[in-house]
């Protein structure tokens, strides 16, 4: 009977070295996890309501020209739609300044522009969110891993003494156990939260193609009817 | 990784505090589980305790029982001398509620056979009344039996004097009848001659009647002949006349008394369908001037009786002028 004391802090004082390092992996596994869910939730709400705020900009009728002056001013700080709209446009307008250029190659650089801007801002809201998953998938093993580890410390000290009592074990499997307690308490937010932003972001992603679609659709008019006037 | 921790240090904090909230929570909660294991202590020591004063109280209950025992033994003595005066007393209740029974069986007896003499009494009488209405019933039925015969004698009279009025009616119908019949046969020798007398009378009649009318009839056939002499003469006379008028008389004839006899067909209205000339003058001329006053004169007169007509289809007469 080492103790009688099995109150949290004395279990994780008196573990073994391996635990103690298991659970600090752990513990900073579940801080890191949680700073990116904080941090992705208030981006992606971010680009949620950007998308929104912008698309009624463009569909309220304005001139798209000086949509894209406005848009071009804040150049550096441009995010999803806009950020779309401004790489698009500005392509359009440079090919339409080399004279004779085709209505279909005006469109088509167009969108090509769009799309590497959409990729980019796909990056943007992705990024992170890996790191969720691999959390979500790894830390009960890890805590696995500590808890085998602490009962096999367990063990071994039960080995050397003649009388075997319940005392003797209990506390090196309830430290042990807490390494598992501390991987699933990681685990479980992460895949939570990662399955909710990977839909989010799902959701974004096709709301830029959308979008994109439809601001091709008005160039490829627009540079039509210019061809006809000439 | 720490691009985020400097782009959103916000996140990081929460993160942090979110940590320590837990790792605070899990310690102050700790006290519910040291309650745990005093609970487990306690128990054990309660029971050795209880072994030993269970032995003790074992021992003072069997004294105890001792004494309850004897003092049981003589009150379980004075209860066997109370218990057999109390059976003394039940047995003689008992037998004096025996006599009392006897005695109730007794009464009960002679009760018993009173009322079977009773019953007996009723019995005879009942028989004696069974046979009284059995003999009233047995002459009831002889004086059926010769009211029976009685009317059956009745009904035999009166039948035999049924059949000989029967037999006298039908003896009287009989020679009524015979009678009737003679009556008939007479009555109808009678007609039938009545009959022949009348049938030969009616010939007779019938004869007479028939002699008068063939007289009758020859007299109208007589008159008629005549009537009808006297119209053909008048036609003829008449044609004669009309076919004179249209006769032209031929040149060279001169006051010879010439006459031919001419025969003519007639249709029904009097038209000339044919001419020739039965016998000659001699004179052709003469012949044909004849012929040709015949067609001239067409139609001839005819008569007006249809009798007549028919004889007037073909005439034949003979023309002579100047007379």
């Amino acid at each position: 009977m080492h103790t009688s004391d099995l109150s949290f802090i004395a279990l994780i004082a008196n573990a073994s070295v391996v635990v103690q390092l298991v659970m600090a992996i752990l513990v900073l596994a579940s801080v890191l996890s949680w700073t990116i869910i904080f941090d992705r939730s208030r981006v992606l709400k971010k680009a949620q309501r950007e998308a929104e705020e912008f698309e009624n900009r463009f569909w309220s009728g304005g001139d798209l020209g000086d949509l894209y002056r406005a848009v071009d001013r804040e150049r550096e700080a441009l995010r999803g739609s806009s950020a779309i709209f401004h790489a698009g446009f500005r392509e359009f307008a440079r090919l339409r300044e080399n004279a004779g250029a085709d209505p279909m190659a005006l469109v088509e650089g167009a969108r090509r522009a769009m799309r590497v801007a959409l990729s980019r801002e796909m990056d943007t809201l992705e990024h992170h969110l890996p790191f969720l998953a691999t959390v979500g998938s790894t830390s009960p093993y890890i805590g696995l891993f500590g808890t085998v580890w602490g009962i096999m410390n367990a063990f071994q000290a039960l080995g050397n003494v003649k009388q075997a009592t319940l005392n003797l074990v209990a506390p090196g499997i309830a430290e042990a156990l807490i390494a598992t307690a501390m991987g699933l308490f990681a685990a479980i937010p992460a895949v939570v939260a990662y399955n909710r932003y990977a839909n989010a972001v799902q959701r974004l992603e096709n709301r830029y193609d959308d979008f994109v679609e439809e601001f091709s659709n008005i160039l490829q008019r627009q540079a039509h009817s210019r061809t006809r006037k000439r | 990784m720490l691009a985020v921790l400097r782009r959103n240090p916000v996140a990081l904090v929460l993160a942090i505090l979110l940590h320590v909230a837990l790792g605070v929570f899990l310690i102050l909660e700790v006290d519910w589980r040291d309650e745990v294991k005093p609970i487990g202590g306690d128990v054990q020591v309660v029971q050795a305790q209880l072994v030993d004063q269970r032995k003790l109280e074992a021992e003072q209950e069997k004294l105890k029982a001792e004494e309850r025992a004897k003092v049981e033994a003589a009150a379980a003595a004075k209860r066997a001398e109370e218990e057999k005066l109390e059976a003394l007393k039940k047995r003689r209740a008992e037998e004096k509620r025996k006599l009392a029974e006897l005695e109730e069986q007794r009464k009960q007896r002679e009760k018993e056979a009173a009322r079977k003499k009773a019953e007996e009494k009723k019995r005879v009488e009942a028989e004696k009344r069974r046979i009284a209405e059995q003999k009233r019933k047995e002459e009831e039925k002889k004086k059926k039996q010769a009211e029976e015969k009685k009317r059956q004698a009745e009904l035999a009279a009166r039948r035999k004097a049924e059949e000989k009025k029967r037999k006298e009616a039908e003896a009287a119908r009989k020679k009524a009848e015979a009678e009737a019949k003679a009556k008939a046969e007479k009555e109808r020798i009678a007609r039938e001659k009545a009959e022949a007398e009348r049938k030969r009378k009616a010939a007779a009649e019938a004869k007479a009647k028939a002699d008068r009318e063939a007289r009758e009839a020859e007299l109208a056939a007589q008159f008629q002949a005549e009537q009808d002499a006297s119209e053909k003469a008048l036609v003829v006379s008449r044609i004669r006349a009309k076919v004179e008028r249209n006769w032209l008389k031929p040149p060279g004839t001169g006051e010879q008394g010439l006459r031919c006899t001419v025969r003519v067909r007639l249709g029904s209205s009097g038209s000339v369908l044919l001419v020739n000339v039965v016998k000659s003058s001699g004179n052709i001329s003469f012949d044909r001037s004849v012929e040709a006053a015949v067609r001239k004169a067409d139609p001839l007169p005819m008569p007006t009786s249809q009798r007549l007509l028919a004889q007037f289809r073909e005439i034949e007469f003979v023309f002579e002028p100047g007379n």
